[in-house]
């Protein structure tokens, strides 16, 4: 499977491409995305700040909202998951998220943060891209925010943290979000990225 | 079922290659920085640090190459420091595919560095060492890997850190660092008792009570350790389950 890597301009990319390889398919990192040359998905990475991230995906409006439409698989993550809501708390007023999930992206309500670490996640339902994985696998977080005003039925699972609970992972026919990184989350990770690459591919996800 | 407590290899690399010494001397070679980690990684651990020893120009480059090449089949968080000047020092290792950086001297120096690498990288990777030493009242903070000090309290700097920026820090304690007689348990809970940012202990480590230590009194988030592995005493996947037996929640 061909993949598009959307750069934000800052940060590691290395991570994500390495892990995409890793899982078998052919990565390729675009500072625009290509829409004629057959890639089979796309992913919103979202390292480095909020500011440099939005402005990408600000950028890219168009291009990404056809791949969505064409039914191409696309999977956000942590920063890119949250640039899928309609807005963020994090940024300026009037800068307008995707919108493909119904939502709002906050600072997430505890003493300690940020939330660095492996927390466990709860499985919530039927999901495409968390097919295989067992119920409280471990995922490395890395951030403050999260989408804490969200859509019961887009969210697959949730993470307890702070005691409280919120959701982290996205998904909505072929749009695909996690707060967490896989790329970073070793075998239950690597899980999501082969089954995000199923996705991409016929659907079938073994 | 949460959070989990971390365990992080931490290696020296001195030229590419990673290596062991009392103090900074007798420096002995372990092995593959790449190889170790994806090892590591295998047993379970949290995260890895590749700390670069040989500061000098051509050190660094090296460092970058080493980390290119672990990032191609690391995946498990890296962090990597030693003599970090400048944002521009940020975004190489970064670039690289380190997924934090850690910076010391340079910090001290100008703190703005924190504020500037955080708001363009994002505060989750950048990482403040701290080098503490008791003095009469509290702990003071060292820099030049321990060897000058700065007449800055421990606690107040790291209160500076978080506001500056810091997403984590990395206390180590110089008295602690290479006795192995455990981690100063007294500065990680003060430590913790100053910020909200996760602290990763450092230095001291020689048993797996140490550890445990350090991470329930001391209250630490994580605990970086090096002799430990380095000679095959423990495997991380020992120590995990060790503490895992002891109500400490790790990820196995």
């Amino acid at each position: 499977m061909r993949i598009m890597i959307l750069d934000c301009g800052v940060g590691n990319l290395a991570s994500i491409s390495a892990s995409l390889k890793k899982v078998g398919a052919e990565p390729r990192i675009v500072s625009s995305i290509v829409l004629e040359e057959g890639f089979d998905g796309l992913v919103i990475p979202g390292v480095g700040s909020y500011s440099a991230a939005f402005k990408k995906v600000d950028e890219e409006r168009r291009r990404i909202m056809s791949i969505v439409e064409e039914g191409r698989p696309v999977l956000g993550i942590c920063l890119g998951l949250q640039l899928m809501f309609n807005g963020s708390e994090e940024g300026k007023q009037g800068e307008e998220g995707l919108g493909f999930f119904r939502g709002f992206v906050k600072k997430i309500p505890v003493k300690r943060l940020p939330h660095i670490g492996w927390n466990s996640i709860e499985i919530a339902g039927k999901s495409l891209i968390l097919k295989g994985l067992e119920n409280n696998s471990y995922m490395y977080f890395a951030h403050s925010y999260a989408p804490l005003d969200y859509a019961e039925d887009d969210a697959a699972a949730y993470a307890r943290y702070g005691g409280i609970r919120f959701p982290v992972v996205f998904e909505k026919e072929n749009v695909f979000g996690v707060q967490f990184h896989p790329e970073k989350s070793w075998q239950p990770g690597l899980r999501i990225l082969r089954n995000f690459l199923s996705l991409c591919g016929d659907g079938t996800i073994v | 079922m949460g959070l989990t407590k971390r365990i992080i290899p931490c290696l020296d690399v001195y030229d590419g290659v990673v290596v062991k010494g009392v103090k900074f001397s007798n420096l002995k070679r372990i092995g593959d920085p790449a190889e170790l980690a994806v090892k590591y990684m295998e047993q379970c651990a949290d995260e890895i640090v590749f700390l670069d020893i040989s500061a000098t120009p051509e050190g660094r480059e090296t460092m970058v190459e080493v980390v290119k090449r672990t990032a191609e089949n690391l995946f498990i968080p890296l962090t990597v420091g030693g003599g970090v000047r400048s944002v521009e020092d940020f975004g190489k290792l970064l670039r690289a595919g380190a997924d934090k950086v850690s910076v010391n001297t340079a910090a001290v120096k100008d703190r703005s560095l924190i504020r500037r690498a955080s708001s363009i990288f994002g505060h989750q990777c950048v990482v403040v060492a701290v080098d503490a030493k008791r003095v009469e009242k509290g702990w003071e903070v060292y820099v030049k890997a321990g060897k000058e000090p700065t007449g800055l309290d421990a606690l107040e700097w790291i209160k500076t850190c978080e506001y500056e920026g810091a997403g984590e820090i990395l206390l180590t304690s110089i008295d602690a660092d290479g006795t192995r007689l455990g981690y100063d348990v007294e500065l990680l809970h003060a430590a913790r008792r100053s910020v909200d940012i996760p602290i990763i202990a450092s230095g001291g480590a020689g048993s797996l009570q140490h550890v445990y230590e350090a991470l329930t009194k001391g209250g630490a988030d994580a605990a970086l350790i090096a002799s430990l592995l380095h000679y095959e005493q423990y495997s991380v996947l020992q120590i995990k389950k060790w503490l895992k037996e002891r109500g400490v929640e790790v990820r196995l």
